[in-house]
């Protein structure tokens, strides 16, 4: 079980989180909904280690507890932001190597790995970032987050702006993951993914409400 | 270990721009060559003839606005003489009188020859090459004189790198020995105004002469003032914009390096911060990427020409008369210090343009902006004498400048070593290398802040 405690963030004078917290299982799949500008990609960020809480702690099954008041825990957890982030003047394989914690050797041996075989990344690692799709650089990016192996993946609206078939694919990664016992917590607006999930994440006012998946979309709407 | 990655994919990026910048640096040495070429036929007709060259004395204009000024320069000269000559040349009995006096002078080797004149006919024959120098005595200067004040000494010389140095150190010389002289005899020093003799223990002075600045400065009693030469109004225009030509052309080379910001995703910070490495460590692993390739393939470049040139240039720039205009008088390893001086200066500058810029189409508009009114304020356009006083002080911080006054030494010789002028490229740098970080890492903590 990994757990959430007592996070709490503001911009200024203005509270975004308010002493959250919140407990996700191992192979699980979580939702975090909330109205735009609520602090969802906030609490991603200070999650991922790319902001610090003013409080707040993360505990992980095998007892290791993360300060969410410091940075830098990419190894732990794997981060998929909104915008890929990526070098477009490099190729996929060098975007890879920048992100990845062992030599380039260890990270061939990494990419012929199930899961990022999945992604389907292989036939294009020598493009240059540039002149691959939008599909393909979200490939990318996942693989980014996940090249070194962490327990949670966080995913900020992992298939926006993407066509049917590959916002498929990507569901269907998911799901492989989950299955290989990866814990994910992802933002979205879309009802594919939310069909993934195991549990919604209500963020509201500062506050996290629970809420079982399969609710209708206007119910689900009214609690925002 | 992110951070070594980070290092060595930014060196993969410039890399890839070689193919760009090569094109660059050919384009620029080719336009350099031809402004060369046709500078050095134009300098051949404007060089001044052999028996132009004989007239070697210097004019000393004063105005003698002011008759208590008069006698008090004339009363420094009677001490120092022992004779009452009359100087200054509103009249042909005054000049006559002065260069009589000068002779003498001229005669101890303190001066070189002096002749006086009047301000247009002295301007007149500095243009006309028939004199080597004007030394202007305005009538603030007389006046800071007789109130044992520095003086600012203005100075306008004949563009011929030969006698520059020369005609320079030794004026200075001159009038410091001649005001020392003067202080310093036995004679009283009078009050003018009251005509009362004063204790000469109050004029205690001693003077430094600071050659490589070409300063005079004058200590009087613990208060110590330094002034310098102006020699912005002293280069001739075809130096000075030589100089600028060249400057622009630097800047025109150090822009191919510059890439765009969209080589980065704005959520690249984002994750580069899940790493533990700030927007601050962001800026400088890439800054100091920028520096040591520009150092790397700046010497690689220097070195080629600096042991190909003897071999398949010399005669060719010979032939053409430009080896002596381009004055290469620097040994390979004093080279390399300035090579690194140039290329924190050359990353410093294009983090400081990426900073500016959104995309690679808004790069060329913004390097020529920038570029352009960098070179406007550094007097690099319009020379600094032009601007007011207090400016021009600040001037001398702003990269362009240093550049400029660096091309224009090496075009008249001057050793680039001495004036200060390596200190300048440190300090000048250094303060455009902290700048370019500071305003990246608050463009790129605004462009994060935003994203909420």
């Amino acid at each position: 079980m990994y757990t959430l405690s007592n996070v709490s963030f503001s911009y200024g004078k203005r509270t975004i989180l308010d002493n959250i917290g919140f407990s996700m299982e191992s192979g699980k799949c979580y939702a975090l909904l909330g109205a735009n500008g609520c602090g969802k990609s906030t609490l991603m960020t200070i999650l991922a280690g790319s902001k610090k809480a003013a409080a707040g702690t993360l505990s992980f099954p095998d007892g290791t507890v993360c300060n969410l008041k410091t940075s830098g825990r990419s190894s732990l957890i794997g981060y998929v932001p909104q915008e890929n982030p990526l070098i477009n003047t490099l190729n996929g394989y060098d975007n890879l190597l920048l992100w990845y914690k062992g030599s380039g050797s260890e990270l061939k041996k990494t990419i012929q790995s199930d899961l990022i075989q999945m992604l389907g990344i292989d036939s294009y690692l020598k493009r240059t970032v540039s002149k691959l799709s939008g599909g393909m650089k979200r490939r990318l990016s996942i693989a980014i987050g996940l090249i070194n192996s962490p327990r949670i993946l966080l995913l900020d609206e992992p298939s926006a702006a993407l066509d049917l078939p590959c916002k498929q694919d990507i569901a269907k990664y998911l799901e492989e993951y989950n299955k290989k016992g990866g814990t994910i917590l992802l933002t979205t607006h879309e009802e594919a993914e939310l069909s993934l999930c195991d549990r919604y994440m209500i963020l509201k006012n500062g506050h996290i409400t629970e809420h079982e998946p399969g609710m209708p979309v206007d119910k689900l709407i009214s609690l925002f | 270990m992110i951070a070594v990655r980070f290092f060595l994919l930014q060196f993969k990026l410039l890399i890839k721009r070689i193919p760009q910048m090569i094109l660059v640096f050919l384009l620029v040495v080719f336009l350099a060559l031809c402004t060369l070429f046709m500078l050095n036929r134009i300098y051949d007709k404007l060089s001044p003839t052999e028996k132009e060259k004989d007239a070697n004395y210097i004019a000393v204009v004063c105005p003698d606005e002011d008759n208590t000024i008069l006698k008090y320069a004339k009363d420094i000269l009677d001490q120092v003489m022992g004779s009452a000559s009359s100087l200054f040349m509103k009249n042909e009995n005054d000049k006559e009188g002065g260069n009589k006096l000068l002779n003498m002078f001229a005669g101890t080797g303190d001066l070189l020859k002096f002749k006086f004149m009047e301000e247009d006919e002295a301007l007149n024959a500095i243009k006309n090459n028939q004199i080597l120098a004007v030394l202007y005595l305005g009538q603030d200067d007389l006046n800071k004189i007789q109130a044992c004040q520095t003086a600012e000494l203005k100075i306008i010389v004949r563009d011929d790198s030969e006698y520059i140095p020369v005609i320079c150190v030794e004026l200075v010389n001159s009038f410091a020995r001649l005001l020392t002289a003067a202080q310093a005899s036995s004679l009283a020093i009078y009050d003018i105004y009251t005509n009362t003799e004063l204790d000469g223990s109050l004029y205690g002075a001693m003077y430094d002469i600071d050659m490589s600045n070409f300063s005079y400065a004058m200590h009087r009693n613990s208060v110590y003032q330094r002034v310098t030469v102006d020699f912005s109004t002293t280069n001739s225009p075809i130096s000075f914009y030589t100089a600028t030509a060249l400057t622009f052309m630097l800047f025109l080379v150090i822009s191919a390096f510059t890439p765009a910001l969209s080589d980065y995703e704005p959520s690249f910070c984002k994750c580069f911060k899940t790493r533990g490495i700030g927007i601050v460590g962001f800026t400088i692993i890439r800054l100091v990427s920028f520096f040591v390739f520009q150092f790397v393939t700046l010497t690689a470049v220097y070195s080629l020409v600096y042991f190909a040139f003897d071999k398949y240039f010399n005669d060719i720039f010979n032939e053409y008369g430009l080896t002596n205009m381009l004055g290469l008088n620097l040994s390979y390893g004093k080279a390399i210090p300035i090579i690194a001086i140039f290329a924190l200066f050359s990353s410093a500058y294009v983090m400081f343009i990426i900073s500016l810029i959104k995309n690679s189409e808004e790069s060329l508009m913004i390097f020529f902006m920038f570029a352009a009114g960098l070179m406007l304020l550094s007097g690099c356009i319009i020379p600094s004498a032009f601007f007011p006083a207090t400016f021009r002080s600040i001037m001398t911080f702003l990269p362009a400048w240093y550049i400029h006054k660096l091309f224009l030494m090496i075009i008249e010789g001057v050793s680039i070593t001495k004036a200060g002028m390596v200190t300048y490229g440190i300090v000048c740098s250094l303060l455009l290398a902290v700048s370019a970080v500071l305003i990246n890492v608050i463009r790129l903590r605004t462009d994060s802040n935003y994203e909420k």
